[in-house]
């Protein structure tokens, strides 16, 4: 048992130094998205600059996803991805462009990085020209 | 927020449209930065892409599987099925592997020489195995066919497959010399195949323990490495190598290899071994630098490969990103078979190149007796040896005319080198048993290849046969890899297998006479052998000549009162007689497996059948005769010719050439 333990941890960390560089880049599409989504708001409605919930559960999804090469696992990865976003947008309220960043990091787990550049310039584009919401 | 979704999702897919549907094919299917894989941007392709489309006609090899049955959908199914391919329709045996198809064909129905195929799905990355055969056909390795065919199956379109040809024994009967096996580990072959088998064995344990390079056709091993660095391939999947018993080596093959368990065959073990040695590695670096000075030549040749399936690869895709695509292909093969890195590729091995030192061995008192420089000179004397007495190699044994060698039952000599009797008419070598009614072992000579053995005026009987580390002897007088020539000598009264054999070689013998034994006369193995005005005499033995893998030619020699053979022929062996007489024998000639018979000018009278040609088992050969002006009279049968062989009677005078241009001489 603590054999198998041992060799699914290597297959986690196995390529740290491009799981390290995901890191940062997923970093910074979230600082830079977040950034979008809390523009033109009034300082009292602003939300944090990094959302860390939304983060640590996306950087975990883009971890899973690396581990996982099935088209069927991929499905319960992509699923579970949609239901930690809804779970953290209604538990939080959050403005923090949470579906987007889930969505990002699956991509970016799959190794599809030209769909995930693709999906931050329009998150990028769409966020940039939106006007605020209404707080509740 | 609509309009900012609009706009997001818009200009992006604007962009993309103009991206893929601009910038040339050769950038698009370089490589991308951001760690962006060919595969996603050959999907975006496909749904950017918007360029007109100047298609080729799409001409694909087409393989249409019928079915009145079962379709076959799950893994590991098997049923015989109809296949219809490019004017082939027969029944096949097809079995599912995971994804891929195999086909086995009938025995006499090969499509186009095939007897089995490996169809996998092909992508863009199946032109690799094309180059590969390509490039191994320019270097002169031998390769299984493949082909792109799209496969049909119940009349259901699978796609596109790569069709390649499986190396099994049935191609090597095709591809190798005479008696070449792919020998596996289990040990369940029979007869000559067990033989060859076993020799097979101890030719990988010679290669793999004592780092014995001659066990391997080390050229065909470097191409092999190299072209299966550049293609992606490990031994296990695409090699394999066959053993050929006339240079005990092993001889690399590129191709398909479908193994029933996971153990491999011994040659591939050995090839999987050489791969990784040093010694190989440097040998492909050599290769890789002779292939980058004809670098030319092969780009020219991939790109007529690439010229030749690119319209395979159109299916949803522009012609021309395909051949873009290709061209990347070409380039990353090409530099990849250029650079090649065998440690990443096949692993490095750790090889005892140490030489170990050759143990002293005390010479046997006999010979110190008769050491001359580096001779042992037997004289003219009455000589009784009473045990096995080996010769080191470097050695050369000399028996003098009138030399007389009493053999003690059990005892014999081991020569490994260069063996002279000087017999003559008047003061001949005699070679007998000290004890008529118990048998001496043999006399038997290792050689390297081109060992000279000269015997003349030779008598000699009682002996049997000698077992020894290097390979069993398996006659009363026995070589192997010697250059022999006997003449003037009688042979009489061997109670081993065989009176003279030789494996591996050359065996001239001349007027001289062999009769009586327990089985055979005479054994040429994977050798050449030429026999003139030569007697073989029955007086009991069953069998006068045998020749396994062996190029004979008798002139002027009789064969006399066999009750089983008088000369047997198997494994491709050829046999030209001329002016040869067989009377009285059970069957005078046989032809087997492959194995071929010339006659002209023999006389075949009295015996029980003249020419027997068969097939020993299935998937075999029959056996095949040529016959000019001979005489048959008063035989049993004159023929017997079973349907896998074939009989064809010359006319005129048997043409010179036909002897001479087949080598037999």
């Amino acid at each position: 048992m603590p054999e198998q333990t041992g060799n699914i941890m290597d297959s986690f960390l196995q390529g740290w130094k491009e799981l390290v560089i995901l890191f940062f880049l997923l970093l910074l599409a979230a600082v830079v998205l977040s950034w979008l989504a809390n523009r033109r708001l009034r300082p009292v409605d602003r939300g944090p600059a990094l959302s860390v919930p939304m983060f640590i559960s996306a950087f975990g999804l883009l971890m899973l996803a690396r581990h996982f090469h099935h088209d069927r696992w991929s499905a319960v990865i992509i699923a579970v991805g949609l239901a930690v976003a809804g779970v953290i947008i209604s538990k939080s309220g959050t403005r923090a462009p949470v579906l987007a960043m889930i969505m990002l990091a699956v991509l970016l787990g799959f190794g599809l990085n030209l769909s995930a550049l693709m999906l931050f310039v329009v998150a990028f584009i769409a966020l940039l020209l939106s006007r605020p919401a209404q707080k509740k | 927020m609509p309009m900012a979704l609009l706009v997001g999702l818009g200009l992006p897919v604007l962009a993309l449209f103009g991206l893929f549907s601009l910038i040339p094919y050769d950038q698009i299917t370089a490589q991308w930065p951001m760690g962006i894989t060919a595969e996603e941007v050959h999907a975006y392709q496909q749904y950017f892409d918007q360029r007109p489309d100047t298609m080729a006609a799409v001409d694909v090899q087409r393989f249409d599987l019928d079915s009145t049955g079962d379709c076959m959908e799950g893994d590991g199914a098997e049923a015989t099925r109809s296949l219809n391919a490019k004017g082939y329709a027969d029944n096949v045996l097809v079995r599912r592997a995971d994804e891929a198809w195999m086909l086995t064909f009938p025995d006499g129905q090969p499509f186009r020489k095939q007897h089995a195929l490996q169809l996998s799905p092909a992508s863009m990355s199946a032109i690799r195995a094309l180059y590969a055969r390509e490039v191994a056909h320019v270097y002169g390795l031998s390769h299984g066919h493949a082909e792109l065919v799209r496969l049909w199956s119940c009349g259901d379109d699978q796609g596109l497959f790569l069709a390649e040809e499986v190396i099994e024994q049935r191609f090597v009967d095709r591809e190798g010399s005479a008696g070449s096996s792919l020998v596996d580990s289990s040990g369940t072959m029979e007869g000559d195949d067990a033989m060859i088998a076993e020799e097979a064995r101890r030719s990988a344990r010679s290669l793999l323990e004592k780092a014995d390079w001659s066990r391997i056709n080390e050229n065909a091993a470097a191409v092999w490495g190299v072209v299966s660095a550049a293609a992606g391939y490990t031994s296990a999947e695409r090699g394999a190598a066959w053993f050929d018993p006339a240079t005990r080596a092993f001889l690399p093959a590129l191709g398909a290899s479908v193994r029933s368990t996971a153990t491999m065959d011994v040659g591939t073990r050995a090839l999987a071994f050489y791969v990784r040695t040093p010694e190989a590695q440097r040998k492909m670096g050599a290769l890789a630098a002779t292939m980058r000075q004809d670098s030319a030549e092969l780009e020219h040749r991939l790109a007529e490969v690439d010229a030749i399936n690119a319209s395979a690869f159109v299916g949803d895709t522009r012609i021309g990103y395909v051949r873009a695509q290709l061209g990347q292909e070409r380039k990353e093969f090409l530099h990849r078979l250029f650079h090649p890195d065998p440690v990443a590729s096949f692993g490095l091995a750790v090889v005892d190149t140490m030489k170990k030192a050759v143990p002293v061995v005390e010479l046997d008192p006999f010979l110190r007796r008769y050491l001359v420089g580096d001779t042992v000179r037997i004289p003219r004397a009455k000589h009784v040896i009473d045990h096995v007495i080996t010769v080191p190699a470097g050695i050369g044994v000399v028996l003098e005319k009138g030399a007389r060698l009493n053999m003690a039952p059990g005892s014999g000599l081991v020569v490994n080198g260069s063996l002279h009797m000087r017999g003559t008419g008047l003061n001949p070598v005699f070679i007998r048993p000290t004890d008529d009614g118990a048998a001496w072992a043999g006399i038997c000579v290792n050689g390297t290849g081109s060992t000279r053995c000269v015997i003349t005026g030779l008598k000699m009987s009682g002996g049997s046969m000698l077992k020894d580390a290097q390979g069993d002897h398996t006659a009363m007088l026995s070589f192997h890899g010697c250059e022999v020539s006997i003449s003037s000598s009688a042979i009489t009264g061997a109670r081993g297998p065989a009176a003279v054999a030789i494996e591996r070689g050359t065996m001239s013998m001349r007027e001289c006479y062999l009769s009586s034994g327990t089985e055979g006369l005479v054994d040429v193995t994977f050798a050449k052998g030429g026999f003139s005005k030569c007697s073989f005499m029955s007086e009991g033995a069953p069998v006068g000549g045998r020749g396994k893998g062996a190029q004979l030619r008798f002139d002027d020699c009789g064969f006399t009162g066999f009750r089983s053979e008088g000369l047997s022929l198997r494994t491709k062996s050829t046999a030209v007689l001329r002016r040869s007489v067989f009377s009285a024998n059970g069957t005078a000639l046989s032809a087997m497996d492959g194995s071929e018979v010339l006659l002209d000018g023999c006389t075949l009278s009295g015996n029980s059948t003249a020419i027997d040609l068969h097939r020993s088992r299935p998937g075999q050969p029959g056996g095949k005769a040529t016959v000019y002006q001979n005489t048959f009279t008063t035989n049993g049968s004159d023929k017997r010719v079973d349907e896998w062989s074939t009989w064809t009677a010359g006319t005129g005078p048997m043409p010179e050439q036909v002897s001479s241009a087949a080598g037999k001489d």
